[in-house]
């Protein structure tokens, strides 16, 4: 229909109040210090730990154990959550590019006017990228058992003639170079894209448009290629001995639905703030159908990995989910399930209906409950490989995420600032304001 | 209301009203059917009898007739089967995922698609029911039903029936969804329909529709839950086709990433049937008003994005081959590249993974013959895929002295060809009774106010700040 | 039929919006409109004729808890009830993995087809009815507002009027006496 009428809207910029700011600078805060309490209680726990420990050995239990095998130590705890969290935001915030990626290479009109909250999203990947540089250097031995002197050496008491057939892949100048080279080129990719983005909205036209339609193809491209590579080198070797072809499609359905979870929050924030006023509830209950579908497609993901590796029942791919059901007498077994409740139950019992996905404060609590269960389906993935009995559940797990969260919506709120609340120009924007689901 | 940018490409060319969608896409249906039609039709019906000549073959005289033997138990047959089954996902691809997408391109070939979805289930069906041999009382065991000789059922711990349970569910749902939505548009044609019997064949399958409004809101819900429940049923269907494989411990076919890597498969291999179709569809029945370059174009951009998924999925397999360290797997996969059917996998790659990449070039996605053209080598391809799948796999046992290689029979080929036949009757048919575009659907995307001052069809706002 | 001894006009039009600025004019004088009889999905007609959504999804998903449950019913009745077997060494009382692919296909079919059987119930459609038009091009490319003839405090002349006004291109009564 050619003759609805165009909406004027005049550029709009978004200012942080100082009551946000000061709130997230508490958040930031606090989060900080319940870290610092959370590590120094682990450190404690640790020493506790390895007291036990070495009774054990001295009784002469476990003997042969320690010779070879030295349990996680309570670093390896701390360093686990800094790679959880550092991995679980920069997934999301990856998100917001290959959303923006993906709207423009399907001509899709109706998220144009949201496109900024996706774009803010960026900013946060050279700190996300800098987090996870502090994790691999710092963490390495900690975390990943593959990189433990003398694993990959022949002659050396820790040689694992396993390991050493993977070395071709987990060896320095992957795991140094060439991830840190990746998560870079995603956050070029993202400066180029505001690029475009920002000069259309100055000087106007088709032509940058056209440009991010002929980048996206690309970027998508080298996405799909180089999260695999990221996801298989930072997470999957951290259970060294597994392997599962599935792995990096189970986190990239994290990352679209914890990113959507988390753009739709923001969009909900904006809107309730009084910017954005063109979003109504068509768009709110397509971010719904979104985390709604996406949800799904994890569950289908998650069922894909357990239902195969359960049928096949071969010793070298059990492990992985023996280690988190009935390892260490089910110290996860509850998290697990409770997984899959907060991340399929619950959205989709949550928000099967129109009315649950057209209802502001319920989208609020169905994006909280997903985000913090992605958080504890990455926690499952790291966790019982890295850290095993030493893990759980303190002020540590609680103080990490909240200060990561603080960050992160402090980042993309500054990020958002900088620019104008929606792209004026961009030339799907009237589709968007006039966006109607329909029945 | 929906609003367009003035940027997007018109789906329907030509400044068409509702009443020349209706006369255009009613024309073929209501004359007396071309030469042309004549001709292909007359092909494939004569490739139906050789179907019908090799399963009467396969009947009468046995399994033996076909090239599977211990070792390569499943082979041509399997191959053939997934092949259809994957081609079977476009049409509900289309019609469901995109319409949830709101990709107003579909609307225009999604009507076909289904057709070509329903026709390639049925062809898909023909080679699990007559491997199992007996084909007189084997899909009787396949069916949830108590076993004549005591209380033993199916089992349902096996993919092989849950396999059964899904693609019996997506031919109905499909066959549902297909139906439902060509009613208006066979009211349409009863309402035109100048003889008797075919008035009363129309009104027959129209049921008494007459577009009350109150009927049009239920039906657009009635759709959409439809598209709801299509869009994991079309994933759960190749899904669950991959596990007949994935369940197994065979190395190159336990695999945790078939279940998506199947789907994207499926998915590509539909879209390039579809594009085979409908390249000369429009052409014949002359469509291109309907059918644009535009719309071609988007399916290559759709072929391009599976075909890389597809080959991200190749190269993760081997990648994780190599990485698990596993002799066996990293042997599976060798084998494939460098054993004695690596020009199978080498034509895999190239169809599926090297030769869509050229689609990066805009020229190339707009050019017909050229998207005929690789159409064709995506149904290549993507039949090479299966084949590398499941012959490479087996026939290399855990036992050397069970090392075989498999070739086909004349009958296996002449089964093969044979369904191609009942696709290509089957859809010749449904071009001639039925309507190849969903002009209902169609009709909503037209600038349908004023359709009749022709400007304003043509020169859709620009806007300005 | 539903329509017995009634009495309808129909405004004939050949343009979609025409006929929901006709349905927003009519309701806003107090007209109620019984139906429009159009070649596609208008959108915005059903809000115009204040059309409540549909409430078939109710059924789907009744029906798709019966399919969920007959399968799980039936499987475990199947695999640990009747006869249970052990093959492969999976366990035969259903650990839940392997019933979850036919559950979820039953649950799909008995929704799909629930919502379509009831969708044909609602709109009263069966095979071979005969249609009820009030033009041949109603399914092509007219469209007609359905306006039922009340006995009382009904104003024809303002009806006809307002369709008129509107543009249509003519004007019908028929009257039901079946």
């Amino acid at each position: 229909m050619a003759h609805v009428e165009t909406e004027h809207l005049t550029e709009e910029r978004y200012s942080m109040t100082s009551k946000t700011r000061n709130i997230l600078f508490a958040v930031i805060g606090i989060g900080l210090i319940l870290t610092i309490i959370g590590i120094f209680q682990v450190k404690g726990a640790g020493a506790e730990h390895a007291a036990e420990h070495a009774a054990l050995v001295s009784n002469g239990h476990e003997a042969g154990l320690t010779a070879e095998h030295h349990g996680p130590s309570w670093t390896a705890r701390v360093w686990a959550n800094l790679l959880l969290n550092s991995w679980y935001t920069l997934i999301i915030a990856v998100c917001g590019v290959f959303f923006i990626a993906v709207n423009y290479a399907a001509n899709a009109g109706w998220a144009s006017g949201l496109k900024r909250i996706p774009e803010s999203f960026g900013a946060y990947l050279p700190i996300g990228l800098l987090f996870i540089l502090i994790v691999i250097i710092g963490g390495k031995q900690d975390l990943y058992h593959w990189a433990h002197d003398g694993i990959m050496d022949p002659d050396s008491p820790n040689f694992d003639a396993v390991l050493k057939t993977k070395e071709w892949f987990l060896n320095p100048v992957f795991y140094y170079v060439v991830i840190p080279g990746i998560l870079l080129a995603f956050f070029l990719f993202h400066r180029m894209f505001r690029k475009f983005s920002l000069n259309e909205d100055r000087i106007g036209g088709v032509k940058f448009f056209n440009k991010s339609v002929a980048w996206s193809g690309p970027f998508i491209f080298i996405f799909a290629f180089g999260f695999s590579l990221c996801a298989w080198m930072l997470i999957m070797s951290i259970d060294s001995h597994w392997f599962s072809t599935i792995y990096s499609i189970y986190n990239f359905a994290i990352s679209f639905v914890a990113g959507l979870a988390a753009m739709t929050m923001f969009a909900l924030f904006l809107k309730g703030q009084g910017y954005l006023s063109f979003i109504n509830k068509e768009h709110i209950h397509d971010l719904g159908k979104f985390m709604f579908a996406f949800s799904i497609f994890w569950t289908y993901i998650w069922i894909s990995q357990y239902l195969l590796i359960w049928y096949a029942n071969l010793p070298e791919e059990t492990e992985y989910f023996y280690k988190r059901l009935d390892g260490n007498g089910g110290q996860f077994q509850f998290q697990f399930w409770l997984n899959l409740f907060l991340c399929f139950g619950f959205p989709f019992l949550g928000l099967m209906t129109r009315n649950a996905k057209r209802n502001t404060t319920w989208l609020y609590i169905v994006g909280t409950i997903i985000l913090v269960g992605h958080w504890n389906d990455v926690y499952l993935m790291i966790m019982p490989g890295a850290v095993g009995e030493m893990a759980g559940l303190g002020l540590l797990e609680l103080g990490m995420p909240v200060f990561f969260a603080g960050l992160f919506i402090y980042v993309v709120l500054q990020a958002f600032e900088k620019a104008p609340t929606f792209p004026l120009q961009h030339p799907y924007l009237q589709e968007s304001v006039h966006h109607d689901v329909g029945p | 209301m929906s609003y367009e940018s003035p940027i997007r490409e018109l789906l329907v060319t030509g400044g068409k009203t509702a009443g020349d969608v209706t006369a255009d896409i009613c024309r073929p249906l209501e004359g007396k059917p071309t030469k042309l039609w004549w001709l292909g039709f007359t092909i494939s019906v004569i490739c139906l009898g050789i179907l019908v000549y090799t399963l009467a073959l396969t009947s009468f005289i046995g399994l033996g007739m076909w090239g599977i033997n211990k070792t390569v138990g499943w082979a041509w047959d399997i191959t053939n089967f997934v092949w259809w089954v994957g081609i079977g996902h476009a049409g509900t691809l289309i019609s469901a995922i995109l319409l949830l997408f709101r990709q107003k391109w579909r609307m225009s070939i999604n009507r076909s698609a289904e057709a070509m979805t329903i026709f390639a289930v049925m062809c898909a069906a023909i080679f699990p029911l007559f491997h199992m041999g007996r084909v007189w009382i084997g899909p009787v065991w396949a069916l949830p039903l108590p076993n004549a000789f005591g209380s033993l059922w199916v089992n349902f711990n096996s993919p092989l029936l849950w396999d059964v349970f899904a693609i019996s569910t997506y031919f109905s749902v499909s066959l549902l969804f297909w139906y439902l939505g060509m009613i208006p548009d066979i009211a349409t044609i009863r309402d035109r329909a100048s003889t008797p019997i075919r008035k009363f064949m129309y009104r027959f399958f129209s049921m008494g529709w007459n577009g009350s409004a109150r009927n049009w809101a239920r039906y657009e819900v009635v759709s959409l839950i439809l598209a709801g429940v299509s869009t994991p049923l079309v994933l759960s269907v190749h899904t669950i086709v991959s596990m007949d494989f994935a369940t197994s411990v065979i190395p190159g076919w336990h695999t945790t990433i078939f279940p998506p890597y199947f789907v994207a498969g499926a998915i590509f291999s539909g879209f390039g049937m579809v594009l085979t179709l409908l390249v000369i569809a429009r052409k014949v029945l002359k469509l291109e008003a309907y059918i644009t370059i535009g719309h071609l174009d988007a399916m290559c951009r759709v072929l391009l994005l599976t075909g890389s998924m597809v080959g991200l999925a190749y190269i993760t397999e081997f990648f994780i081959a190599w990485y698990s360290g596993v002799e066996y797997e990293r042997y599976a996969f060798l084998n494939r590249m460098a054993g004695p059917y690596w020009w199978a996998y080498w034509s895999m790659m190239t169809c599926n993974v090297i030769s869509p990449q050229l689609f990066w070039v805009k020229k190339w996605r707009r050019n017909p013959n050229f998207i005929f053209f690789m159409s064709i080598v995506v149904n290549i391809g993507m039949w090479f895929e299966r084949f590398v799948i499941i012959v490479t796999s087996l026939h290399r046992d855990y036992l050397p002295s069970s090392w075989v290689m498999y070739s086909p029979t004349p009958t296996e080929i002449g089964i093969f060809i044979g369904t191609l036949g009942l696709f290509f009757t089957c859809f010749f048919l449904f071009a001639r009774f039925l309507p190849v575009i969903n002009m209902s659907e169609v009709k909503s995307i037209l600038p349908h106010s004023h359709n009749n001052e022709a400007e304003s069809v043509h020169q859709p706002e620009v806007v300005t700040h | 039929m539903a329509n017995k001894n009634k009495k309808f006009i129909y405004g004939i039009y050949d343009d979609a919006d025409a006929v929901i600025h006709t349905v927003e004019k009519l309701r806003s004088q107090g007209v109620d409109v019984h139906d429009c009889y159009t070649p596609f999905p208008v959108h915005g007609l059903d809000r115009a004729m204040g059309i409540k959504r549909s409430n078939l999804t109710i059924g789907a998903f009744i029906s798709g808890t019966i399919g969920c449950i007959t399968a799980i019913v039936f499987q475990l009745y199947v695999m640990v009830g009747d006869w249970p077997m052990i093959i492969g060494g999976k366990p035969n009382w259903g650990y839940f993995p392997s019933f979850i692919p036919v559950t979820f296909e039953l649950t799909i079919l008995f929704t799909a087809f629930g919502i379509g059987i009831l969708f044909f119930i609602r709109a009263r459609m069966i095979h071979g009815k005969v249609e009820d038009l009030v033009d041949l091009r109603q399914t092509d490319d007219l469209f007609v507002v359905a306006v039922e003839e009340k006995e009382h405090r009904f104003d024809k002349e303002a009806v006809n009027r307002t369709l008129i006004a509107e543009g249509a291109l003519e004007i019908r009564e028929r009257e039901y006496n079946k």
